[in-house]
């Protein structure tokens, strides 16, 4: 990299070490996407172990939540649907005939990138002088 | 106006553009500078032809696109010379290499590399007629939006101190665009030449472009051929400047010695070559290739595809519909507040690679934001309002309670109760403990807020996931019940009750 005029050569190396430090520099920061644990969900750092759960509490909580299944949020909040159709309606639509036109965008290419369905010039050229050849002959 | 003149002009022009793009994807979503997040794509026909092709729909945002190529059929390539972003990060990468490039003897040795970018544009072609778009690989406006979100976004994040930028697989963005960058060492716009899809159907309109570069007394020396970024000009002595491969850099202008070459109007040499010269075997080989590769990814996809616990965005449509329109570009993902929409790897199948999911461990998805609809270019995350988000459901919660810690371990716990938005869980108390009892199906929208919660409380798999049951099914959710929440969350974050969730 560094020939000829080196001052040119040094400016851009310098500007090159620059930029990349602090592309690493972004990408190594805490902040970063690709920071350690960046992505991880954040869990419990306790690690206690979990208490076993037996059956027979588990009947009993069946039946208690059957009795007395709350609700108060539900109570204050609840309301009938309000679901609309129209409002989920989709903004595009799949038509058809559409699904057409990737075949004709095809044969179009295959005209203006490999001339398709044109004659095979040199063969024909070949053609054409062994036929005159066998004339002469 | 001079030849250097008109360099300095691109250079200009590539600077707004890019400095454009990149306060584009930063400032995206913003109250402040009403920005529209999917600007370059609007401009980029590929993904406008490919999108409409493969989901057999017309998408009125990206119909504008096709402006640039009625211009393209005037002007040339001008878009890969002036506009495009990825070619003024190569045109930078090789600015800082530039020594390289002097030593190579010659420039225009890969040339007949350049049948390749029509070739990729067959197999594509070839492949949204099955369905199956793989565009997001080689489109360069998609490379560029997933490069520069990781590298942007954490800057910003970090200066104005807000949540964290997180996005799985992104070291593997990273890689790809320094690889086509790597590429520009073996010839100079390696990717625009040889590679680029946009590159070949910008071509194949700039071949009937009447404008060209006249040459009169030329000497037939070699200096416009090796100054040319493109290969262009692959023939000093014959003197033709090949439109479908010229980005109208006119580098060439102020490389010649004897300042003879002109760009001019009705100049288009009659004798111009074919713009690919691909034989029948090649245009065959490539189009079987889109089709039995689609066929292939198709089939694998149909078989991972079931995969019910993948969360899409909001307002997004059926799995099958969303591939066909995803293009990949992390729009969402970067905008995404709460770092919610992740990109998915092979658990949908290839078909899937990289299609945002919601991952409630993660983040939740707020009730009151609709920034990644308004930043998708192709619809796959249809256009909505905020006022009818709660309409909207992504999927349903599930509990099971033999996680769940007040259940399990016979404490306090009870968290996930208050922060639902739409009031979804049912509870019951008993010595004084919460327990959360079961999941209103009609109120549940699938945020994950109690996903979430659930996750910071234990150290083990939550108690409460969401999957992808009863997505885009109707929701019994009021317009109230939100109000309501949005209110108690203001009072919350104002400390009125002191409970400030960090």
């Amino acid at each position: 990299m560094i020939k000829g005029n080196k001052f040119e050569s040094i400016r851009r190396l310098l500007t090159f070490i620059f930029l990349f430090w602090a592309v690493m520099a972004c990408a190594l920061s805490p902040c970063s996407a690709f920071a350690s644990g960046s992505t991880d969900p954040a869990v419990n750092a306790a690690g206690e172990e979990l208490a076993t759960f037996e059956e027979d509490e588990k009947a009993t909580f069946d039946q208690e939540s059957t009795e007395k299944v709350s609700s108060l949020l539900h109570a204050e909040h609840y309301k009938a649907s309000v679901y609309f159709p129209e409002r989920q309606k989709r903004s595009v639509t799949s038509h058809i005939w559409m699904h057409i036109i990737p075949f004709a965008a095809l044969v179009i290419l295959a005209i203006a990138t490999a001339r398709f369905f044109g004659r095979r010039r040199r063969k024909t050229g070949l053609a054409v002088q062994s036929a005159q050849g066998a004339c002469n002959d | 106006m001079t030849d250097s003149k008109l360099r300095r002009l691109r250079l200009l022009s590539q600077i707004v553009f890019f400095t454009v793009f990149s306060s584009g994807i930063l400032i995206a979503g913003s109250h402040y500078w009403p920005f529209p997040g999917d600007f370059f794509f609007r401009l980029d026909p590929l993904v406008a032809i490919i999108a409409m092709f493969t989901s057999g729909a017309l998408i009125s945002g990206l119909i504008f696109s096709l402006v640039i190529l009625v211009l393209t059929l005037f002007f040339g390539r001008f878009f890969c010379g002036w506009i495009c972003p990825l070619g003024a990060l190569i045109d930078f990468f090789e600015w800082i290499a530039h020594g390289y490039h002097r030593r190579q003897r010659d420039p225009n040795r890969l040339n007949q590399l350049s049948l390749i970018k029509f070739g990729v544009l067959i197999l594509i072609v070839a492949g949204s007629g099955f369905s199956f778009q793989f565009v997001y690989f080689f489109d360069p406006i998609v490379i560029m939006t997933r490069f520069m979100g990781i590298i942007l976004l954490p800057i910003q994040k970090a200066l104005f101190q807000v949540a964290p930028f997180a996005v799985q697989h992104a070291v593997q963005f990273l890689v790809f665009t320094l690889c086509i960058l790597l590429l520009s060492l073996l010839a100079r716009r390696f990717w625009c030449r040889a590679i680029c899809p946009l590159g070949a159907l910008l071509g194949l309109v700039a071949r009937f472009s009447p404008f060209g570069f006249v040459q009169k007394d030329c000497k037939a020396c070699p200096s416009c051929q090796k100054k040319c970024r493109t290969g262009a000009i692959a023939d000093s002595k014959a003197q033709i400047t090949q439109s479908q491969e010229c980005i109208r850099c006119f580098d060439c202008l102020d490389a010649c010695p004897q300042k003879t070459r002109v760009f001019a109007y009705n100049a288009r040499p009659s004798n111009q070559p074919h713009p690919s010269r691909l034989s029948r075997r090649s245009f065959l080989a490539w189009c079987g290739g889109g089709i039995i590769g689609s066929a292939v990814i198709a089939g694998n996809a149909g078989a991972v595809s079931v995969n019910k616990s993948l969360l899409r965005p909001p307002h997004s449509p059926d799995e099958e519909e969303f591939l066909d329109l995803c293009v990949r570009c992390q729009a969402c993902v970067n905008i995404c507040p709460t770092n919610a929409l992740q990109p998915l790897l092979l658990q949908s199948g290839l078909y899937g690679l990289w299609t945002p999911t919601v991952t409630p461990s993660i983040g939740e998805c707020k009730v009151d934001c609709n920034k990644c609809s308004t930043v998708c270019p192709t619809q796959a995350i249809g256009r909505f309002d905020i006022s009818n988000k709660h309409n909207l459901k992504i999927g349903t919660a599930v509990l099971s309670k033999d996680r769940c810690i007040p259940y399990a371990e016979g404490m306090q716990c009870g968290k996930c109760i208050p922060e639902c938005p739409t009031a979804a869980i049912g509870y019951f108390e008993q010595n004084n403990l919460q327990f959360p009892a079961q999941i209103d199906f009609l109120l549940c929208v699938g945020c994950g807020v109690c996903q979430n919660i659930c996750n910071e409380q234990t150290s083990d798999a939550p108690a409460i996931t969401v999957t992808a049951y009863g997505r885009n099914t109707p929701s019994g959710v009021s317009e109230d019940t939100i109000k309501t929440y949005l209110e108690k969350k203001l009072r919350e974050d104002s400390g009125e009750y002191g409970l400030i969730r960090k």
